[in-house]
């Protein structure tokens, strides 16, 4: 079989395309090719990160993989067949476990066996979904569409220490329904979660306070957790926003040199934000949700303007499972992905 | 599959520690190395002194954190005073003897940017004499995003660095066009002696043999890597030479060595020699193989330990110099036949070339054409060309096989010599070529005569001397002979001419009886050698 070739420089051009691709090879078993891997970025070519995800989806396939090396431009990866099992994954430098998940956990929904996983690096990573997202908002989607899957913050990791580690338990999803998402149905209480480590109380306290002051919630809709066990130091604040059908989570960083009350401030903004608007699904989450849809028994969800990201994405699974998915324009900044799945429905 | 990224370093009691709790806003080196996601190590070998094993915990288990796959293995170090540089010098060469290196599926980096200024200057010492086969890795700080900073690799095999390359490049292209003497050579085989040449000669001060013919260019190029050499503030003393064939006797002992004041008869001074004259320096000696045994255990001496003995002198007289040593003999065969020592042979073919014969560097004959003729505008002030013709023919005739060129450059500087000097108003022409090319050809085949000077046709097989008349014909007759199948065939070459005349002819028990005249039956004439 001719594997299908990826131009990695296609759309954005990051680590996206080579995960998706991965993530259909595996999948469907179909070798891929992913040439100009982040063509043009300072230092391009796979970096650890990257190696660690073209590792684990080889691994739980039993396939071969070509050109794995850090600074390798051209991937390919000639997978064999999905097999479920306990996993051990670690990515350097603080990456993010939650972007080496995302590639594993589709094709091992369609595994025979159940998975147990473990992946230690980044569980906040402002470039990658948090933990808190994967849990409180990508989860309950996923379930819907008849997976059981199960995760855990064993131990945050932050930028720089990293040394946290995600688990997951991950039963083949024998039962696939499709998803229909055009409302958010019947607003619930909205909360901030606020992860601190090794870090002093009163940057949550500052971060709440900017808050409030943006979406005037009560103040017993705040919650801190501290975490002793982290590496090193770090900060999140995440908005969780549920809704009857949907739960909405956004997130902020806290960094060095960086006011607590901006970090508050910017998150409440891009939660007022999504309040004000009535597409049920936000972009993060429409990212996350083509793989599964189209894999499994697809489904249609209303979503925000698509961005460059997610047009990618699209991109690139037409490029295993041609014209699955369907973009119509529905009221003023608000789209309908129709993904026709390959399964049931 | 790619190898293995090890990564050594010792640990920096002072960039390495800081205070627990701000210790992720702080560069540290060999923590922040493990942070690159461009860098994938699997294991760093810590090097730490016992008194820190806390700070060497903290940073281990903080490599583990931020490089989970990478296993950190802790290797205890003891320096009194990390201070003293043969201290750690020695601690440190005694890590790397110990340390099983396996460059076949591991890459070795050596992290400098710890530890002493002494200890940084140790490790990059055990790298650069390869007892740590490694490269080096520097890191640095850097202000904005964290506690990351930024590191690069330093390959001490300079040639990989394309700015210091080219410069080196351009270095040893002068070097190589200065030993040329700026002559535009094409012969591949001579351009690469040369450029060997050009390595040796700016790094070595061990002796350097150049074997070839007469006329190659022996002493103009000892001159010339002398030259660069003094470019190359590679040498401090003087060019010293002489031929070794000029020398003989006692002459050559004193000549060489020098003599004291009455040492012989005629020795009413004391006298230094060559060899106290190219203390410093380079001393050419051509035709060595001309050099008595006395004199070649003597210059063995004095090349080895740098002291020789004077004649009529009593203490050894000291002299460091770089010998050059000239050769058109066999050397090799000199020792088979105890004419040349066999230890000095082997002490000057350290570095040993041989210079082709123009003949065989024919596509070179036109530079050096060019050479000689704007040497002869330097010496004279007059400029000299070719009419197209007469060139062409020139270097036709000088590219073909009938152009021997027996004495080499000396036979085609003569001949331009000449050309130049004869040119009508600086202009070579045709005829004059032809004239030369004659000239080349009747020289050439005057010596090319066949020689009779073979011992065994000098006298015959009884050892009766012979005349010289016999001998000639004889000489060809013993070719013949060995030359032949049979002793009928060799009659019938011999006497191929009056054979045709005769009715019938033995020719063979004609030249079993010539043969027998000097003692010779038909075997013993093929087995004699020439």
């Amino acid at each position: 079989m001719q594997p299908v070739e990826i131009d990695g420089r296609a759309g954005e051009g990051g680590g996206q395309v080579l995960r998706t691709s991965l993530a259909l090879a595996v999948a469907l078993g179909v070798p891929v090719r992913v040439a100009n891997v982040r063509a043009g970025r300072p230092k391009s070519g796979l970096l650890r990160q990257h190696l660690t995800g073209v590792r684990a989806a080889a691994v739980i396939c039993g396939g071969d993989v070509r050109g794995a090396e850090l600074h390798s431009t051209t991937v390919e990866l000639w997978p064999g067949s999905v097999r479920g099992g306990h996993y051990r994954f670690a990515v350097g430098s603080a990456g993010s476990a939650a972007l080496v998940l995302q590639t594993v956990l589709v094709p091992l929904l369609l595994a025979p066996e159940p998975s147990t996983l473990e992946i230690e690096g980044g569980t906040h990573n402002s470039m990658a979904p948090t933990f808190d997202f994967l849990e409180q908002s990508f989860l309950p989607q996923l379930r819907k569409l008849g997976a059981s899957v199960e995760l855990e913050l064993r131990r945050p990791g932050f930028y720089p220490a990293g040394g946290g580690c995600i688990a997951a338990r991950i039963e083949p999803c024998r039962a696939p329904r499709p998803l229909q998402l055009d409302q958010r149905g019947a607003p619930g209480r909205g909360r901030a979660l606020i992860h601190l480590a090794h870090l002093p109380p009163s940057i949550a306290e500052r971060e709440w306070r900017a808050i409030q002051r943006v979406v005037h919630w009560p103040s017993d809709r705040c919650e801190v957790v501290e975490h002793t066990s982290a590496a090193g130091p770090g900060n999140t604040v995440s908005l969780v926003l549920p809704f009857e059908h949907i739960t909405a989570v956004f997130t902020g960083f806290g960094e060095r040199r960086r006011a607590s009350e901006s970090v508050g401030h910017t998150v409440a903004r891009a939660a007022a934000r999504f309040q004000a608007q009535t597409a049920p699904v936000c972009e993060h989450l429409a990212d996350q949700l083509l793989l599964p849809l189209a894999l499994l028994a697809g489904g249609s969800f209303t979503t925000v303007e698509p961005t460059l990201h997610t047009r990618t994405n699209i991109d690139t699974i037409h490029r295993f499972l041609p014209g699955r998915i369907e973009l119509l324009p529905a009221d003023p900044g608000s789209a309908v992905f129709t993904v026709r799945g390959r399964q049931g429905g | 599959m790619a190898k293995r990224t090890v990564i050594f370093g010792l640990l920096g009691s002072r960039l390495d520690g800081a205070a627990h709790d701000r210790r992720w806003d702080q560069w540290r080196p060999t923590v922040s190395l493990f942070q690159h996601d461009d860098l994938e190590p699997a294991r760093l070998v810590l090097l730490s002194q016992t008194q820190e094993g806390r700070l060497a915990e903290i940073v281990a288990a903080d490599v583990r954190s931020v490089s989970p796959n990478t296993a950190v293995e802790h290797v205890p170090v003891r320096f009194k005073d990390p201070w003293d540089f043969a201290e750690v010098f020695r601690v440190l060469d005694d890590v790397a003897r110990a340390y099983p290196f396996d460059r076949d599926n591991e890459d070795y980096l050596v992290h400098i940017t710890t530890g002493t200024h002494v200890a940084q200057i140790c490790l990059f010492l055990l790298v650069e004499t390869r007892r740590i086969p490694a490269r080096l890795v520097q890191s640095s700080p850097r202000s904005t995003r964290g506690s990351q900073g930024n590191y690069s690799i330093i390959d001490l095999d300079l040639s990989r660095y394309d700015a210091l390359a080219a410069r080196f490049a351009a270095e040893h292209r002068e070097g190589v066009d200065f030993l040329k003497a700026g002559i535009a050579t094409q012969n591949a085989a001579f351009n690469r002696l040369m450029e060997r040449i050009e390595h040796v000669a700016g790094r070595s001060t061990d002796p350097i043999l150049l074997a070839g013919p007469t006329g190659v260019g022996k002493t103009q190029l000892a001159r010339r890597i002398f030259e660069l050499k003094r470019r190359l503030h590679a040498v401090e003393g003087s060019f010293v030479e002489v031929n070794c064939a000029t020398l003989r006797g006692d002459h050559a002992m004193a000549t060489l060595f020098g003599h004291e004041r009455g040492a012989f008869t005629g020795a009413t001074a004391r006298r230094d020699g060559l060899l106290r004259a190219a203390d410093g320096g380079l001393l050419f000696l051509d035709e060595i193989g001309e050099l008595g045994l006395d004199e070649q255990a003597m210059l063995l001496r004095a090349i080895e330990e740098g002291v020789f003995l004077p004649l009529g002198a009593d203490k050894p007289a000291k002299s460091r110099f770089q010998l050059i040593a000239g050769t058109n003999r066999d050397l090799a065969a000199d020792v088979r036949a105890g004419r040349f020592r066999e230890d000095l042979l082997a002490r000057i073919d350290l570095w040993s070339f041989a210079l082709p014969p123009l003949a065989e560097r024919r596509e070179d004959i036109e530079p050096n054409v060019e050479h000689e003729l704007a040497r002869h505008f330097a010496q004279t002030g007059r400029r000299v060309t070719f009419a197209a013709e007469a060139r062409a023919r020139f270097l036709t005739f000088a590219a073909s096989p009938a152009a021997v060129w027996r004495a080499n450059f000396r036979d085609l500087g003569a001949a331009l010599t000449r050309l130049a000097t004869l040119a009508p108003g600086g202009r070579i022409t045709a005829p004059l070529v032809e004239e030369e090319i004659e000239r080349l050809r009747a020289g050439w085949a005057r010596l090319e005569q066949p020689r009779v000077d073979s011992p065994s046709a000098a006298t015959d097989a009884r050892g009766e001397p012979l005349d010289r008349f016999d001998a000639v014909q004889l000489a060809d007759v013993l070719r013949v002979c060995r030359e032949s199948r049979s002793l009928s065939e060799a009659g019938r070459t011999l006497f191929a001419v009056s054979r045709t005349k005769k009715a019938s002819s033995n020719d063979a028990d004609r030249l079993r009886k010539y043969l027998a005249r000097f003692g010779l039956d038909y075997e013993s004439a093929r087995a004699s050698d020439s």
